[in-house]
This record gives structure tokens, C-alpha cells and sequence, in this order.
């Protein structure tokens, strides 16, 4: 998927904004409290998932060990 | 507000000439002087009526302030004793669930060929979800790759590699395409390499390639206490008040097939050729280092650093006494210097014993 | 067998796992996400036999259920979704009685919380928190400018948040939307003068701001409860709302000791609205007193047992063993 420029993602927002501003008084009344975010979504790829077996799990990182699992090298 | 409060999750590690305040929460050591450390009562707050009372005149101030930068820098709070009892001191049991926590597979031909789904199911069936590879010898690519598609589907969690670095895998990019298309490694090591730097950036632990100028051929050259290995988080700091920190819930498999807790240790409890690993498990003696704690070993229960510092048993300064403080330890809590150990004059049993004069390569 | 209903990447759900493994569990099947019924057969008669309600987890062999996360749905296709309207309507309310019906069900088994606890309704719920005696922020739900006016009049300074729902998506295309976070936030004098008195706006809801020495989040378990105080107001980014997170500085979140009455009144209250697990939010004021906010059941569990190091996991996993 192509990103959108820097230009179009601002003209999206602010016809949003604007959209707001329009209706203003038909939203809730607590409106102006509201925080936005432009989402485009990437998700990740089914296959760049890492996935956990007999776990059933499918997740965007694994996790690593807690401690050093032997102490080979110094980094 | 007459009493200074730990946070529960900054603990206080006293040693003999200083303490270390461990906050296990965001993963930092603070270093505490000994007259301070002194007036924790139950090593969690200080009464400070008392301290105004019992300590000399400018040491007020001077330990005063120091409880001031503490309650600044977020890890303790002035309370009073009613408050104190809503909060408790940091449950204390160890918390993982395995019959064995992590792997070490050492190689030094390049070759696992045990490494298959019926290895990897016994792995599973022992709640073992980390595994470390060390190869001492170049892995054949093709030999390498099942290893991780084995891995891509399995229960486990990540996988650390070390490996030779050399020349043709580096020049058809074979590292960097195993980091990005294997994302359960945790880190890749290239030793042996021109120089030592961090070649990827991994994120959270996850996805790092590492080239080390280092020659690390052979299992001994493990053992190494150094502060960049310590880690300060509520696992390792239970299972060091527990267990042993470097054996506990350990299985190994050495360069000749040998299963064992740690590759470097005599003691063999049969052959992956013909023992599986909970035969090996089960046999008397396999897990005896595993509930050695820092506390029992001379010098280190004496030392700050016992809660964050890893272990080893399996190369020690008085090699007869498996109590004994860990070889490659340069560190002194007596007089809280490091100093390099291998030069050491106490430390030159030790190394002869093990045979670590000469380079091991 | 064990049912978990969660979602593929929800690492809770993993942790318990873990300890399943660890006693030797592997009888258990994950369903993850949204499940649609549109498959499922709900059969009720004499002997309670529910087919085929997750796949092939003969539902006869079930002998524990844990509802984590995700949703039990019935989809319907877009040809009639674009029809006439009142047909959408009414397919949505048949069958959100079918999938509270098939949530009832799962109930018979050894469960934690049911797919009908996310419809728990936060303006009763507070009301219910009055009715055992726990402190519950003066609350005012309303679209009335002047009642907000009124209202702001007693306080120093008041709160504003949402009714039930925090967030809205905002739909710009296939790919894109606009994420509309709902959070608690101050609502000052000037936004209050800001309002035109003569409108038509929809409700929200207002309360007393209240100081805090710290936050709780109280993680309650069939019966035990597991507190973390919350230093929030160390930190400017939450004061407000400590949800959101600053990964900078993250708040400090260590283990806390209840009051024992606050304990008792917190079981009666989940007694009351039924719900046998639930992630409590509470604040402590300068003052010491305990004031309850909200519950969510199917709360952050991983930053309770990981900063606190409470076996939360481990009992899960026993509860769904009959172990405990
Ligand atoms: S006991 Fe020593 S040699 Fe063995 S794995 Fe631990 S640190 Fe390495
Ligand atoms: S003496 Fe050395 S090995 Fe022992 S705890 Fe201290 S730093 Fe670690």
C-alpha cells in the first residue's frame, strides 16, 4: 500500500475537523475533549506474525529471555 | 511524614562496604552508602525520627539529602506508619512456569542433527520455550534453515544464535535475511568477525544481529561475570533468592551429544543418541546445583550486585569447594573494585585447574 | 476440556497458557477473535446438551470456560446490511439475544466472566458502588449546559469522559480512519463558557475532579483481589488518566494492601453486578478515602502481576483445573 503524501493526509484531517466544527453542537456535548489520530493501517502481514504453536497465538513480536542464557560473550 | 518508603519494587541489596538499590520495575542500580543502608528497618523504610536522633551531626544532612535525590528520582516516598501497612514488601516466590526455563545446544562441527520435531516436542512437553545455539564451527545454511522453520512453528519463544562469522555468508547478506525472516531470534552473534559492533538494531530484546571480534571456539569460554550481563528485573531477582542463577531449570547439550546442565560441567547424564531428556532430567544429580543461591556462595553473599548478578558453578576459584565464588568474577565487595581476574594472582588455581592459561583457540 | 475465548495476540491468555502446560494441562482449545454464531447450534432441552458451540470442543467435554477477550458475533451480509434498514435493526437485536442467550450457557460450566459482562453498564454500576456503601465520584450525566454550569459551580474543577465507550473510528476509506480517543480529561471553565446554551447536543458525562495521592487498579478473582497503587501523579502525561501511558517515565505501580472493609464492599459489589472477575479502578485521596471508579472485565493483566509479581496467571490456571 502507498502512503499518502504529507499534503493529502492534512487535507483528510482537516475536512474531518471541519466536518466536527460543522456539527458541532449535534455531538456530545464533551466534544472538545476529544483527541484525534490519523490511522493508516498497516497491519502486519499474516506472515511476518510470529506465531507460539500449541499456543494458538499469533503476535507482531516474540518475547526473549529474561536473563543471559549463558555468559559466552560480553556485549 | 516520619518515615522514607522503598517502593516495593526497588530493593535494597545490602553488601559488606555498600548497598545496591535495585529497581526492578525500570531496570536500574542505584548505588546506597552503608550508613544509610543500615537504618532500613525490614530493608524497607527508614524511620526518619530515628535517624535525626541516633546519627551525628553532619551525616543528618548528608543522608538526609541522599533520601531527598531518592524520593526525586521515584524510588521512595515519605509515608508514615499507618500508610506503611497498605504497602507490603514484594511477594518473593518465583514466579516462572517451566520444568525447564531455557536450552543451550553447543556444536562444534556446524551440525544439531538431533533437532527435530520429535527434539522440539520434547522441549515442548518440558515447558521449555528459550533456546540458545552455539556453534563453534560454521552451520551449513540449508542445516541452519530447517533448524528456524522448526523453531517459526514451534511453542518457542525465541532463540539466541552465536556462530563463526566468515566471509561468504557475510557477502550474500545470509545474516541479515536470517534476522528478518526468522522473527523468533532474539540475537544473532557473529564471532570472530573483523570488528565488534551492532550491525541491527533490534527492538525489545527481539531481532538484533551482533558481529564480536572475540574467538569464541569452545565452551570455555562461558563463565564471564560482567556488569553488561547483569540483569534487574523481578524474575532474576526471585530466582536468585531461590535458586541458582545461572543452573536452575538449565538443560544443556554439549559438543559430543553429552546432556548435562551446563556444557561446561563434568557431569553427563547420558547422550542425546540414546537418553531423552527427561531420562536425563530424572537422574540423580542433575539438578544439584539448582538451589545454590548467591546467599550461600563465599564472597558473593557478601557482594551488592547477588540479585542482579548472574552465576556460574562450573569454573570457580577453589574448584573443590562448589560454594566457592564464581572464577571469572574480577569483583571485590570488600574494597567494591573490579579488577581483570585472568591475571589475578588468588585466582591462578583456579585456572589451571580448568586449564585456561593459554588462549583456548 | 478448557475453552479460552481471547484473541491471537493477547499475551495474557499465553501466560496462563504456560502454567496449563506446566501441570501438565493440553486438554484446552483457544478460540480466537470474533466468532461468528451464524454456524453454532444451541440446543436446550432436558439433559442440557450445548452443540457445537466452539468448533469441535464438544461442549459436553467442556469443563471450564474462560472469557478473555474477543466477540461472539452473527454476521450478516452486506446485500441486506445496504437493504431496507429496519431489517438491520432487527437481525441486530435477534441475534445479540441469541449471542447473550449462548453467553448464559457458558456460565453453567466453571467460567471466568462471559462474553455478556463487556455489556456491564459503567452509570449502574456506579450507582451499585453508592449502594454498598463505597464512595463514587459525584457523577452528572447530561447534554443540559446549564446543568453543567450548575454543576461546575460546586467543584474547583471538574472531569469529563465517556458514557460507556472510549473510542470512536472514524471510517475514511478501506485503508485509513481517524481514531478518536474519549478519554478523561479536564473540562475547565473555558470550555464550559465555550458551550451555546440553546443546542442540540448529545449527553456525556461530568464528574468532581477528584485529588489523588495514587490510583489502584484492583484485579478481583472469584473471591481474591489483587491491589497495585499507581503513582500517577508523578507524572504530568497522567495525572488525568493514567491509561495513557508514558513510556518515558512509566508510572511507579508496586503491590497495595486494601482496607479490609474496602475489600468486603468491593466482593459485595461484584456480587451485585455478577461479574466473577473484573480489573477495578480506584483512587486514593490525600485525605486516605477509597473512591471507586469503574470495572472492566476484561482488563490489562499483565501490568498487575508483572510490576506487583502476584501469581495472578498461575490461580487462573488453577481455578480452571479445579484446583482452587
Ligand atoms: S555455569 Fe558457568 S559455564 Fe555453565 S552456563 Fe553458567 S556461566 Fe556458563
Ligand atoms: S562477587 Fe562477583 S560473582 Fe559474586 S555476586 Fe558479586 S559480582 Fe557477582
Amino acid at each position: 500500500m502507498i502512503a499518502r503524501s504529507e499534503s493529502e493526509r492534512q487535507k483528510t484531517i482537516n475536512e474531518f475537523l471541519d466536518w466536527l466544527d460543522a456539527h458541532r453542537e449535534n455531538l456530545p456535548v464533551n466534544a472538545a475533549t476529544w483527541t484525534f489520530q490519523y490511522i493508516e493501517q498497516q497491519a502486519v502481514p499474516e506472515h511476518e506474525l510470529v506465531s507460539l504453536g500449541k499456543y494458538n497465538a499469533r503476535k507482531a513480536a516474540s518475547i526473549s529471555f529474561y536473563k543471559p542464557y549463558s555468559k559466552i560473550c560480553k556485549f | 511524614m516520619d518515615y522514607f518508603l522503598l517502593y516495593s519494587n526497588c530493593v535494597l541489596v545490602k553488601g559488606a562496604h555498600r548497598a545496591t538499590l535495585c529497581d526492578l520495575q525500570k531496570g536500574a542500580v542505584y548505588f546506597i552508602p552503608k550508613p544509610l543502608a543500615d537504618l532500613f528497618l525490614e530493608d524497607q523504610a527508614v524511620d526518619l525520627v530515628q535517624l535525626r536522633e541516633k546519627t551525628e551531626g553532619d551525616m543528618v544532612l548528608f543522608l538526609m539529602e541522599i533520601i531527598d535525590s531518592l524520593v526525586e528520582n521515584q524510588l521512595g516516598f515519605y509515608t508514615n506508619q499507618q500508610e506503611w501497612k497498605r504497602f507490603p514488601a514484594l511477594n518473593k516466590e518465583w514466579l516462572f512456569p517451566a520444568h525447564i526455563s531455557h536450552c543451550i545446544l553447543d556444536t562444534a562441527t556446524g551440525r544439531l542433527d538431533y533437532f527435530t520435531e520429535s527434539f522440539v516436542e520434547q522441549l515442548s512437553k518440558l515447558c521449555c520455550n528459550f533456546v540458545q545455539l552455539r556453534f563453534f564451527g560454521i552451520p551449513p545454511i540449508e542445516h541452519l534453515e530447517n533448524i528456524l522453520r522448526l523453531i517459526t512453528g514451534s511453542q518457542i519463544k525465541s532463540v539466541e544464535i552465536l556462530m563463526p562469522w566468515n566471509t561468504a555468508y557475510e557477502s550474500g547478506c545470509t545474516y541479515g535475511k536470517w534476522i528478518n525472516d526468522y522473527k523468533k531470534i532474539s540475537s544473532l552473534v557473529c564471532w570472530g568477525a573483523p570488528s565488534t559492533c551492532v550491525v541491527k538494531e533490534g527492538a525489545r530484546a527481539m531481532g538484533y544481529l551482533l558481529y564480536t571480534s572475540e574467538q569464541i571456539n569452545a565452551a570455555t569460554h562461558c563463565g564471564i561475570i560482567d556488569q553488561g550481563m547483569f540483569s534487574t528485573n523481578i524474575t532474576t531477582y526471585t530466582e536468585s533468592l531461590n535458586f541458582n542463577s545461572c543452573l536452575n531449570r538449565k538443560i544443556s547439550i554439549d559438543i559430543q551429544g553429552d546432556v548435562k546442565n551446563c556444557p561446561s560441567m563434568k557431569e553427563s547424564y547420558g547422550n542425546i543418541g540414546d537418553t531423552t531428556l527427561v531420562e536425563a532430567i530424572g537422574k540423580p544429580g542433575f539438578k544439584k546445583y539448582w538451589n545454590i543461591t548467591k546467599d550461600q556462595v563465599s564472597i558473593c553473599k557478601d557482594c551488592e550486585f547477588r540479585h542482579v548478578c548472574t552465576d556460574c558453578r562450573a569454573y570457580l576459584e577453589d574448584p573443590g569447594d562448589v560454594y566457592s565464588k564464581p572464577l571469572k568474577c574480577g569483583y571485590d565487595p570488600y574494597i567494591c573494585e573490579w579488577a581483570e581476574w585472568s591475571t589475578h594472582p588468588l585466582k591462578q588455581k583456579g585456572i589451571n585447574f580448568y586449564g585456561l592459561e593459554k588462549p583456548a583457540f | 476440556m478448557i475453552v479460552i475465548h481471547s484473541q491471537q495476540d493477547e499475551s495474557t491468555t499465553d501466560d496462563v497458557l504456560d502454567w496449563l502446560y506446566y501441570f501438565g494441562m493440553e486438554q484446552v482449545k483457544r478460540v480466537n477473535g470474533t466468532n461468528p454464531i451464524n454456524a453454532k447450534a444451541l440446543r436446550i432441552n432436558n439433559h442440557t446438551q450445548h452443540s457445537n458451540l466452539f468448533d469441535d470442543a464438544e461442549s459436553s467435554a467442556i469443563n471450564a470456560y474462560w472469557y478473555r477477550r474477543g466477540h461472539l458475533a452473527c454476521e450478516i451480509s452486506e446485500p441486506i446490511k445496504l437493504g431496507y434498514s429496519g431489517f438491520v435493526t432487527y437481525f441486530e437485536k435477534e441475534y445479540d439475544h441469541l449471542t447473550k442467550g449462548i453467553s448464559q450457557v457458558f456460565k453453567q460450566y466453571r467460567n471466568i466472566n462471559s462474553f455478556e459482562d463487556t455489556g456491564t453498564n459503567k452509570l449502574t454500576n456506579l450507582a451499585v458502588a453508592a449502594g454498598v456503601d463505597l464512595l463514587i465520584p459525584d457523577t452528572l450525566v447530561t447534554a443540559d449546559v446549564k446543568a453543567i454550569k450548575a454543576f461546575s459551580a460546586i467543584y474547583p474543577r471538574i472531569i469529563t469522559k465517556a458514557i460507556g465507550h472510549n473510542r470512536i473510528t472514524a471510517t475514511i476509506d478501506d485503508n485509513s480512519y481517524i481514531n478518536i480517543a474519549v478519554d478523561t480529561a479536564i473540562f475547565d471553565q473555558d470550555k464550559i463558557n465555550a458551550l451555546p446554551e440553546e443546542n442540540n447536543f448529545l449527553p456525556a458525562v461530568f464528574q468532581e475532579y477528584l485529588e489523588k495521592k495514587y490510583e489502584l487498579r484492583i484485579f478481583y478473582f472469584h473471591g481474591q483481589v489483587y491491589s497495585m497503587a499507581i503513582f500517577s501523579q508523578l507524572n504530568e502525561a497522567t495525572k488525568v488518566d493514567f491509561r495513557k501511558h508514558d513510556t518515558e517515565t512509566p508510572n511507579r505501580c508496586v503491590p497495595y494492601q486494601l482496607p479490609e472493609d474496602i475489600e468486603k464492599k468491593l466482593g459485595r459489589f461484584m456480587q451485585h453486578i455478577a461479574m466473577n472477575s473484573g480489573s477495578i479502578d480506584m483512587v486514593v485521596t490525600p485525605s486516605g478515602e477509597h473512591v471507586f471508579l469503574e470495572v472492566n472485565p476484561v482488563g490489562q493483566l499483565q501490568w498487575l502481576s508483572a510490576n506487583c509479581n502476584y501469581p495472578i496467571e498461575r490461580e487462573i490456571a488453577k481455578f480452571l483445573l479445579h484446583d482452587s
